[in-house]
């Protein structure tokens, strides 16, 4: 049955306040981020300065979303009006209410970007990140077009207005993906609600993550699988269904003979063609997502959703041909750090989840709150791959496949999450079947259809109402919960911009950890030594004589590295304090100061 | 022979790859635009892509093996 036949069965809900309630909810945002004091924020981050208005606003706009997905007929227009403002709230409160941008390293790329606008080429031997250049030059050809200063202005803002551009591929990928209108319409939304995984800051990664979705819609949308009598085959023994997956690996199957196209000849040579310039595009970008991509067009291929298995060969020759040509100051005499994880999949578990849950146990309360909106995430996709009853398991395979990286890369600890996202528009719709299941594909759900009689509508929504909002106050939580020192002041931004005026040619600017807005300007000039980043053991002592040692012109001591060092790596309150007095004894003076961050200058040697 | 030196190396790689990327882009076209090909034409086609593929991947091995 299908979802407009099954709710146009049960009563009509009370007129349309969906609306009224999602203004308001955006009116209540309003007033949270006006009133959010960014200076008292704590050891939980953002949300420790968000006060009631917020929660109140975003459980409006849920509450609204949730009666317009199940109202006969669905108004597809609010439901996207309502779906913008829960993305605005998620990803935009962060941007309104810090004074600067999140995260060092968007700064660092604005300094690449900056580097690449005004030499024309890249820094060979600096940065691993400057051997897939594609994003800064794409960033320095917008400042010379926008005559934009600098990238700075650009990231402060990079998280939402990334988060939007994703929602048009999201939407194409719900509407060709095989699930319901409405349960389309729930997955996207679970996307963003679940979507912690803060790669959507000014990064190669961000960009590229919007090149893998748009071409992922694109054959999604360009082939649909072939009916070749699988509701015959798709009985209900295991046995039958073992013996239909294999006809994933068919030689017709992966010739693209079981996925057929409605497009005609003309739109579907310019799909590839695009397609290919957008591939192209990804492996001269970024490290990681053209094999994500490769894996993701493989399993298309398999479930029948790709018609030519050309476009699957054209990535990996692309990828793989910018590895071995354009990224070789990278891999050249260190290749190791490609390959040498391969098949290590429980160390590069290690390095991905259990080395994470350390520090201070409002650290660990994140940490683990991230965990927890993970696995319930694919606990809610597994009972949705059991409940639908679809016309190809593609959704299945998307979300699978990209877990195929972690036997080959642990990507520093970060590929565990990056799986995670890069699979993530397929899970969520999956954990959206779970509620709306589709019913009438031939391959026939394993569960049976669960009838929720005269109050489904009312049970429904309540569903919807508890799993999405609970998933966007995890989020809100976990995904600002770092921001106590990814978050900077304007005290912060002020040092480090005294320290790049008063640095002087072959001198260093010192920092004790990586948690400053730093690296926009001078790259390859003026070298940042960071005393954390050092390998070894971090603790304070380690801290003071790594510094000592390599007695830095400038150092910069401020509130962000002093909360990195209370949260993550629990030392006592007040230890920054404790090391500029030690400095300070040891030949250092206090240049300048502000309230939250306090330059340092070393004066004579010790 | 594949060279030590990774500019000496590229052009090759470059030609072989350019070469892979053109015969498979005549494949797709073939393909989305149902043109007849004979199945002699057909066997040609694809044996090329084969060979420049193979190669490519050979090439990219012995560089990731010398230069690494």
């Amino acid at each position: 049955m299908t979802s407009a036949r099954r709710f146009s069965a049960l009563p009509e809900p009370p007129g349309g306040s969906s609306l009224w309630l999602g203004s308001t909810g955006l009116l209540l945002w309003c007033v949270s981020v006006v009133q959010a004091d960014f200076s008292r924020m704590g050891s939980f981050g953002l949300v420790t300065v968000l006060g009631w208005p917020y929660f109140a606003g975003l459980a409006l706009l849920v509450a609204g979303f949730a009666m317009e997905l199940l109202h006969v007929p669905l108004r597809s227009g609010r439901v996207l009006v309502l779906v913008v403002g829960v993305i605005v709230v998620l990803f935009g409160t962060a941007s309104a209410v810090e004074p600067t941008a999140r995260l060092t390293d968007s700064w660092v790329h604005a300094g690449f970007v900056q580097y690449v606008f005004e030499h024309g080429r890249v820094l060979e031997n600096y940065d691993a990140r400057f051997s897939w250049p594609g994003g800064f030059s794409l960033g320095a050809v917008l400042v010379g077009s926008t005559g934009l200063p600098s990238a700075v202005d650009l990231l402060r803002w990079a998280p939402p207005v990334f988060e939007l551009l994703y929602l048009p591929p999201l939407l194409v990928i719900a509407r060709f993906s095989g699930v319901g209108v409405r349960a389309g319409w729930l997955g996207v939304l679970l996307f963003y609600a679940t979507n912690w995984i803060d790669q959507d800051y000014f990064s190669p990664q961000a960009l590229n993550y919007l090149f893998y979705l748009v071409v992922l819609a694109t054959v999604l949308a360009c082939w649909q699988p072939s009916r070749i009598g699988v509701a015959a085959r798709f009985g209900g023994a295991v046995r039958d269904r073992l013996a239909a997956a294999r006809g994933a690996l068919t030689r017709r199957r992966l010739a693209g003979h079981d996925a057929v196209s409605a497009w005609n000849n003309g739109r579907v040579l310019a799909a590839l063609g695009l397609l290919s310039l957008l591939m192209l595009a990804t492996a001269i970008s970024h490290q990681l997502t053209p094999y994500a991509l490769i894996l993701a067009l493989a399993a298309c291929l398999m479930t029948r959703r790709l018609g030519r298995p050309e476009l699957l060969l054209i990535a990996m020759l692309l990828a793989v041909g910018w590895l071995s040509l354009g990224a070789s100051n990278y891999w050249i005499g260190h290749l190791s750090d490609i390959f040498g994880s391969v098949g290590h999949v429980s160390n590069t578990f290690g390095s991905n989840v259990t080395h994470r849950v350390t520090g201070s146990s409002s650290h660990r309360w994140v940490v683990d709150l991230r965990i927890l909106s993970t696995t319930g995430l694919f606990v809610l996709a597994g009972i949705g791959a059991l409940r639908r009853s679809p016309d190809s398991r593609s959704l299945e395979l998307l979300a699978a496949a990209p877990f195929t990286l972690l036997g080959f890369q642990s990507y520093g600890g970060e590929g565990l999450l990056r799986v995670v996202l890069f699979g993530l528009p397929f899970t969520t719709l999956l954990a959206a079947s779970a509620v709306l299941p589709n019913r009438v594909g031939p391959i026939r759900s394993v569960l049976p259809e669960v009838r929720l009689g005269r109050q489904g509508r009312t049970v429904l929504r309540a569903s919807v109402i508890v799993m999405v909002l609970g998933f966007c106050l995890l989020t809100t939580v976990v995904r600002g919960g770092n921001d106590a020192f990814e978050a900077y002041s304007t005290g912060e931004l002020s040092a480090v911009n005294f320290a790049y005026d008063h640095v002087r040619p072959g001198e260093i600017i010192g920092a004790v950890a990586p948690y400053l807005p730093i690296g926009q300007d001078d790259v390859g000039t003026i070298p940042v030594y960071v005393a954390a980043d050092q390998a070894g053991p971090v603790t304070r002592q380690t801290l003071q004589s790594d510094l000592q040692r390599t007695r830095p012109s400038l150092i910069i001591l401020s509130q962000s590295q002093e909360a990195w060092g209370e949260i993550v790596e629990d030392y006592p309150k007040g230890w920054e304090r404790t090391l500029a007095g030690q400095l300070q004894r040891d030949g250092y003076r206090v240049a300048a100061t502000w309230p939250n961050a306090t330059v340092l200058r070393a004066t004579s040697t010790p | 022979m594949v060279a030590a030196d990774p500019i000496a190396a590229a052009p090759l790689t470059l030609a072989v790859l350019i070469a892979s990327i053109v015969l498979l882009s005549v494949r797709a076209w073939l393909g989305v635009t149902g043109a007849t090909v004979n199945r002699r034409s057909a066997l040609v086609l694809n044996g090329l892509i084969v060979l420049f593929v193979a190669v490519f991947g050979v090439i990219v091995i012995v560089r990731f093996a010398t230069l690494a």
